[in-house]
């Protein structure tokens, strides 16, 4: 589907320059749950951003499959709405702008209802909690019919129980609707819970470090004994006690 | 005492303050008049101002006066801001364009207009030419900055959220740039419109032979002191009018 080619990505500040990104191959297939996991600051965003081509990669390349560099919809940590239109026209704002008015307002709908916000259709961003703001954005980011989403710690400014509401939804959206999905968190239970595949990043400079399968039946039980195993594997990655408990979770 | 109760005393003593202390001032000013503290020729008394107010609308003098500057704002204000917001858009989105006009703006924008006023009037002469150009001078600043400041304030993130949607950078600027500066550039708007009223007058009193300003100065001349106040007062209520709609307009545009 997607193949990332030896990025890497240096930043110059101050004159100096620091290296973000190291030489990162990753190969993403057809409607893959991808996770990259790593601490704050490790270049996992910056990732995202040139995978979508908010920012140009210092070298490397990334190779798509029959063209779907334009089918590309992203999500951000916050929701990012448009304060002046409501929650439909903040829908319709990701809709190609290509397409007629009637089939316009069909997208829209559907995507309403998938998030289950046809009620709040004519509300404005401001009149809509943290969690409604991020399905919002989520529908906007379907409206554009992408076949492959990537999420930037979409839900790192939720309430823990927002939080995990939201990852079942998403979890839900991949299910029914067949993306590839590629999600940056900092959060190993989301990532465990979600993933085919979790990519663990390094930081200073961002390199792949590990890469570990989730071959768990879906939907994962947070507390079972497998899923506590790879908790402890990822544990292991970024912090050097090999005895930590193996009961101990954020 | 209840906290209920004790509210209701406020609401009451809000209103006493608001409206009856203007009222005692008037009433205050008519009495002193009447008894002769005041002198005729300085502070006529509120009754007698009220009195040529009537007799100038039913001899119709007010409303053309009003009318005739209301037009000159008028089209000074569309000019000066139409001006200033095509500029502020270039000035904010196109760099060149930005350092081309920096010097000029921050040496021009600091002149006082009515400074200008003489210049205006050996350029395009006694008639209202020279009088719109200083209203639409005196509109275009407030708008351009605010235009520019919008424009610099818009959020980032939101212009990301239309470049990961495919938007090209016209429709970027057409559809979230432009809409996220219109509560600033509305802002300038009504500072314009004031700054556009305050020109207005200025202007009619150095020459005109009708308006507000015209109205005043003459009245003046002629030592009627009844018609000086009549016309401030008329400024005062109109400059109210705009300032209360342009809010209300505000409120209903901005709801968000």
């Amino acid at each position: 589907m997607l193949k990332l080619n030896h990025i890497k990505k240096d930043y110059i500040i101050d004159k100096e320059t620091v290296h973000i990104l190291e030489d990162v191959n990753l190969n993403i297939n057809e409607g893959e749950f991808v996770s990259i996991l790593g601490t704050s600051g490790c270049g996992k965003s910056t990732l995202l951003k040139i995978i979508i081509g908010l920012e140009r990669a210092t070298d490397g390349y990334i190779s798509f499959e029959n063209n779907d560099n334009n089918r590309i919809g992203m999500i951000f940590q916050e929701a990012r709405l448009i304060p002046w239109k409501n929650v439909e026209e903040n829908i319709e704002f990701g809709v190609d702008t290509g397409i007629d008015k009637k089939r316009k307002k069909a997208i829209v709908r559907e995507q309403l209802n998938i998030v289950g916000l046809a009620d709040y259709a004519r509300a404005k961003p401001s009149q809509l909690s943290g969690g409604m703001q991020q399905r919002v954005s989520i529908a906007r980011a379907l409206a554009g019919e992408p076949k492959v989403l990537l999420l930037d710690e979409p839900f790192g400014a939720l309430d823990a129980f927002t939080r995990i509401s939201m990852q079942k939804e998403v979890l839900r959206l991949w299910e029914t609707q067949k993306k590839t999905m590629i999600l940056v968190t900092h959060d190993i239970d989301e990532a465990i819970f979600l993933s085919d595949r979790i990519i663990i990043l390094s930081d200073h400079p961002g390199v792949i470090k590990r890469e570990i399968k989730v071959d768990l039946s879906r939907p994962r039980d947070r507390s079972s004994y497998d899923f506590t195993v790879i908790r402890k594997e990822i544990y292991r990655e970024f912090f050097e006690e090999s005895d930590i408990n193996i009961e101990y979770y954020i | 005492m209840k906290k209920n109760d004790r509210s209701d005393i406020y609401a009451v003593v809000d209103k006493i303050l608001l409206i009856g202390v203007p009222v005692l001032l008037v009433i205050l000013w008519e009495v002193l008049s009447v008894a002769g503290v005041l002198s005729d020729s300085t502070m006529p008394a509120p009754s007698v101002i009220f009195e040529s107010i009537i007799k100038k609308i039913q001899d119709g003098s007010l409303q053309i006066d009003i009318a005739v500057s209301m037009k000159r704002v008028f089209e000074g204000f569309i000019i000066g801001t139409v001006l200033a917001i095509i500029i502020g858009i270039l000035i904010s989105l196109v760099r060149l364009f930005d350092r081309a006009t920096a010097v000029l703006v921050a040496v021009l924008r600091p002149i006082p207009i009515i400074a200008l006023l003489p210049l205006f009037i050996l350029w395009f002469g006694i008639d209202e030419e020279s009088k719109i150009a200083v209203i639409a001078l005196g509109s275009f600043w407030p708008v351009l900055v605010n235009t520019i400041q919008g424009i610099r304030q818009v959020d980032k993130k939101l212009i990301e959220v239309a470049q990961v949607l495919k938007y090209s950078r016209v429709q970027i600027i057409l559809k979230i740039i432009i809409p996220y500066a219109f509560s600033y550039i509305f802002t300038g708007i009504r500072l314009g419109i004031g700054t556009s009223l305050a020109c207005v007058v200025t202007a009619e009193m150095v020459a005109a032979s009708e308006g507000l300003g015209y109205m005043i100065m003459y009245a003046r001349m002629m030592s009627h002191p009844d018609i000086v106040f009549a016309g401030i007062f008329i400024l005062g209520i109109i400059g109210l009018i705009i300032e209360l709609g342009m809010l209300k307009l505000q409120e209903n545009l901005f709801r968000y």
